[in-house]
């Protein structure tokens, strides 16, 4: 039992990874950002080609997969949405679809369609235990996101970039007239958000073993899930239920004659609290 | 644009400059059809406070959107301190100085009122991307930020968040807010509406003491006793064309004013 | 000067122009070939194509079909039956192929053999298993092992030689992992063992520790996990991870390198179902995996085994009877002992669907190896003759 909820968990830290750069942009522009899962799978292939032609180590796989991340999530912010966030909200949401589809293509294209290892090479705390047993990777993925979430939390409510972060969400021709550079604080915004997809990415590939071309999809409607039960923009709504859905999912995949897949069970459930909370659990 | 920033760098602005915070020259702002507003001249002095009035639709908010940065002029020419700003996007105006408040009172929300001044604070003083990451509850800025906060009246309630605020308090904390960016010219959109005598009265005061400090101020104001009580100078806008310009009681007197404002007679406006 | 080279390059693009009809003017045998190129199940559709491709190579350099060359036309489904359905109908009425082959999935081949079957076009499935592609009509065949054999096949294995009673059924939950599952059910069943667990899993999942939890405490002897090598790459180490110590068994769908390569050391002990046997000396088999290796720099797998024999047996048939499509689908059914194909000797088509030894394989240092072969016809017969034990 115990060992279920821990290995959920770790899965519901790759959601929340995942769902909290979604819930930053919507929190910051109100559109929903599809193309995400792509930096996802971006991430993961960066730093598979560091792993490759660089070093054996996964630590530079993960610096080379968030920064990678970053710089063309933010890319990706000025060529594709920026010039459409005046029209109506289906068309950045149209706009996203395609990039997300069309990059499925170009990583086949660049690196093929077969899926590769991931063969990464760390030392990292480990517990083995005669009724639970977590893994080094699975010990990784629960501290990055704990330090993910930490980090974030302290920038947000402590440093002058999280204030401005702050205001911007609330009103952004205010924010600019008090002197925020709104495009910057986007811009800063769309890089942490890939970063952090970009190295969830790089997680998963270790945890899973195998980087391929279309891994982006399924993640892209959990964190989607993640997103609506959460809450629309409430960042600490994206962690806790990232680690809810995962939990869930395990816990009702168990039930012997409940023979739904789990992406059933996770739409079940967010079908089922938007009904009682229509704002998500942590909606404001 | 290029001659002004000579002139600047030389450190010898021109004459006009010297007189005038701000001066708008043929400034034109239109909406697909809608002149909203239609070539306007203005100038600001220092340390003067002008009331921008006019009947609804006049383009008064259109104006101050312009000169704060919002909106862009589709012709025209703005000039504050000797500096032409006329396509500078507003986070950059606003760090020059130029501050202003909104007709619908809206500050951030979700923000503790201390920490709606701590926004405007924080823009001012980083100037680099360091001090992004620097703590925003600094004792220096604490301190700067509690002075406005007493300067607006509002200690009581500075952990309280904006959105629980009666409209009087919020009225007040947008100035408060606007202040936080230390302004050298304060932009007011309808500070008095919505509020009783007693809660006018005390923003006429804030409204002085500012003034005092030496800040100059453009007020659109539709109270007309409050708008003539505090202002220098006034300027009528019409249809977005300026039509009077004067002292409060030359204004009150000049007849197209009070056609306009009293109603048509013979629905003739020879400007 | 420029002049001058203007009046080259007319004449070079005019002389290549030239070329290229009468290239064109040369006559081909045209065979079509739908696969998916993009979307999930482009890594199946890039071994297919290649497969397909480096047969009709070896058909060109061995005399062709009666002299005239074998031309491949292909397009990519995606693995939509729509975009096949589409792709089939345009290779048929534009580019006039004589036979179709599919080196797709189940749904869009069932697509594409009903628009064959409207048209009169002898069509062939490749790895695709589901029973319900050949039904579509007389001129739909397939290559591969049908969904009802290959899962009888694992289901004798299990019970008969592994002694498996308890099993635990971990499925794909599409046409492939259901109809295999299905097939071994019920031959494990009526063999006497029993089945503890029963789970279906979404196409793409990834995460299967609550499952594999969960098959830990029914205590299987064995667990049956029909589907593709990277979801399967996926159970087979976490099931390891959970401490699953009982016999594992896939499918054909496991029969890649990459499947070794995702699931490292936990692949080894693995038994899989299937029909491309590596250690076999035939010498097309060895010709197949040699030389597709060198086209591609990749080794090869089971689905471009199955579209390399298409290839050739259908080249095989074009050579005996011409491409008259009548004559083609009669002489299909009485083809006995094919040889000239990369997996095990094809012994007939039975109700259309190709009849061969059935092979078990297992993973022993991080390579398949040959195991275990069936030839009883109780076993490997699309319909066992009854009184089988």
């Amino acid at each position: 039992m115990l060992q279920i909820l821990v290995d959920a968990i770790v899965l519901g830290c790759s959601y929340a990874l995942m769902a909290v750069g979604l819930n930053m942009v919507y929190g910051l522009l109100r559109i929903i950002h599809v193309a995400h899962a792509a930096l996802y799978t971006l991430g993961a292939y960066v730093g598979l080609y560091c792993l490759y032609h660089f070093s054996s180590s996964l630590w530079l796989s993960l610096i080379f997969g968030a920064i990678f991340s970053a710089l063309i999530g933010t890319l990706m912010y000025r060529i594709i949405y920026n010039p459409v966030l005046t029209a109506p909200r289906y068309v950045p949401l149209i706009a996203g679809a395609g990039v997300f589809i069309a990059s499925q293509e170009i990583f086949r294209l660049l690196a093929g369609p077969y899926p590769y290892p991931f063969n990464a090479s760390f030392k990292f705390l480990s517990l083995t235990h005669s009724h639970l047993r977590i893994t080094e990777t699975q010990m990784l993925i629960i501290t990055f996101m704990i330090g993910a979430f930490l980090c974030l939390y302290l920038v947000i409510n402590n440093t002058n970039l999280g204030m401005m972060w702050r205001a911007c969400t609330q009103d952004m021709e205010l924010a600019a007239s008090s002197g925020i550079n709104v495009n910057l604080i986007i811009a800063v915004n769309f890089m942490i958000g890939s970063a952090l997809a970009g190295s969830a990415g790089v997680l998963m590939a270790l945890y899973r073993n195998s980087v391929f071309p279309t891994m982006g999809a399924m993640v892209s409607y959990k964190a989607f899930v993640v997103v609506v039960l959460g809450g629309f923009g409430s960042i600490p709504g994206a962690a806790i239920a990232g680690i809810l859905l995962a939990v869930a999912e395990s816990l009702l995949g168990m039930v012997p004659l409940f023979n739904l897949p789990r992406e059933a069970i996770a739409f079940l459930v967010m079908v089922l609290v938007l009904m009682f909370k229509p704002k998500g659990l942590f909606g404001r | 644009m290029l001659l002004q920033t000579h002139e600047k760098e030389s450190g010898k602005p021109r004459n006009f400059v010297d007189k005038n915070v701000l001066s708008l020259k043929d400034v034109k702002k239109h909406f697909e059809g809608l002149k909203a507003v239609d070539g306007v001249d203005m100038t600001l002095n220092e340390t003067e406070i002008l009331g921008l009035i006019g009947p609804n639709g006049a383009g008064k908010t259109t104006l101050l959107n312009v000169i704060s940065g919002l909106l862009m002029p589709n012709e025209g020419e703005i000039v504050f301190r000797g500096m032409n700003i006329t396509s500078l996007p507003a986070f950059k105006r606003a760090k020059l100085g130029i501050a202003r408040t909104f007709q619908i009172a809206k500050p951030f929300g979700l923000l503790t009122v201390e920490e709606n001044i701590l926004v405007g604070l924080g823009c001012k003083l980083h100037g680099s991307i360091s001090s992004l990451f620097q703590n925003c509850r600094k004792k220096e800025i604490l301190q700067k930020a509690r002075e406005i906060i007493n300067l607006i009246g509002l200690y009581g309630y500075k952990d309280q968040l904006t959105s629980s605020l009666p409209i009087g308090l919020l009225r007040k904390l947008e100035i408060g807010r606007a202040l936080a960016t230390y302004p050298s010219l304060l932009l007011l959109d309808e500070p008095a509406a919505g509020l009783n005598n007693q809660e006018r009265n005390e923003l006429s005061e804030l409204v002085r003491k500012i003034r005092e400090k030496g800040i100059p101020i453009i007020l659109i104001e539709h109270t007309m006793s409050f708008v003539m009580n505090l202002s220098d100078r006034i300027v009528v806008l019409h249809r977005g064309r300026k039509i009077a310009e004067g002292s409060p009681s030359d204004v009150a007197n000049d007849p197209l004013v009070i056609e306009v404002y009293l109603g048509r007679k013979g629905g003739k406006h020879a400007s | 000067m420029r002049r001058f080279f203007s009046i080259a390059a007319i004449a070079i693009i005019s002389i290549c122009g030239l070329l290229s009809i009468s290239a064109y003017a040369q006559e081909t045998v045209k065979v079509g070939f739908i696969a998916p190129l993009t979307g999930f199940a482009a890594a199946d559709g890039y071994s297919s194509l290649e497969s397909a491709k480096l047969a009709v190579d070896y058909v060109n350099e061995h005399g062709g079909i009666k002299g005239k060359k074998l031309e491949l036309v292909s397009y990519d489904d995606a693995c939509q039956p729509d975009q096949a359905s589409a792709l089939t109908r345009k290779l048929i009425e534009n580019d006039k192929v004589t036979v179709m082959i599919s080196g797709s999935y189940s749904s869009p081949s069932r697509a594409a053999a009903v628009i064959c079957q409207q048209a009169k076009v002898p069509f062939t499935s490749t790895y695709a298993v589901h029973p319900s592609i050949v039904e579509a009509g007389e001129y739909c065949h397939r290559i591969g092992m049908a969904a009802p054999i290959q899962g009888r096949t694992g289901g004798y294995f299990a019970v008969r030689e592994l002694g498996a009673k308890r099993i635990a059924l971990l499925i794909m939950n599409n046409d492939f992992g259901v109809s295999l599952a299905e097939a071994l059910k019920e031959t494990a069943i009526k063999l006497g063992a029993q089945i503890v667990y029963e789970k279906k899993y979404p196409l793409g999942e990834t995460e299967f520790r609550n499952y594999l939890n969960a098959i830990k405490a029914a205590d299987p002897d064995l667990i049956y996990a029909p589907g593709y090598y990277n979801e399967a790459a996926n159970i087979v180490s976490q099931a390891r991870e959970v401490g699953l110590k009982c016999w594992l068994m896939g499918d054909e769908g496991y029969d890649s390198p990459k499947f070794i390569e995702l699931a490292g050391a936990a692949a080894n002990g693995v038994f899989i179902t299937t029909d491309l046997n590596r250690d076999s000396e035939r010498p097309m088999t060895q010709f197949f995996l040699k030389n597709y290796k060198e086209r591609t720099n990749i080794d090869a797998d089971m689905v471009g085994a199955s579209a390399f024999d298409a290839v050739m047996l259908v080249s095989h048939i074009l050579n005996k009877v011409g491409t008259d499509a009548n004559k083609i689908i009669e002489y299909w059914d009485t083809i006995e002992n094919f040889e000239d194909c990369s997996t095990g000797p094809i012994l007939m088509f039975q109700n259309r669907s190709a009849i061969r030894p059935m092979d078990i394989q297992i993973v022993l240092n991080n390579q398949f190896r040959y195991f275990y072969r069936y030839y009883e016809p109780e076993v490997i017969y699309l319909n066992p003759p009854s009184g089988g034990k």
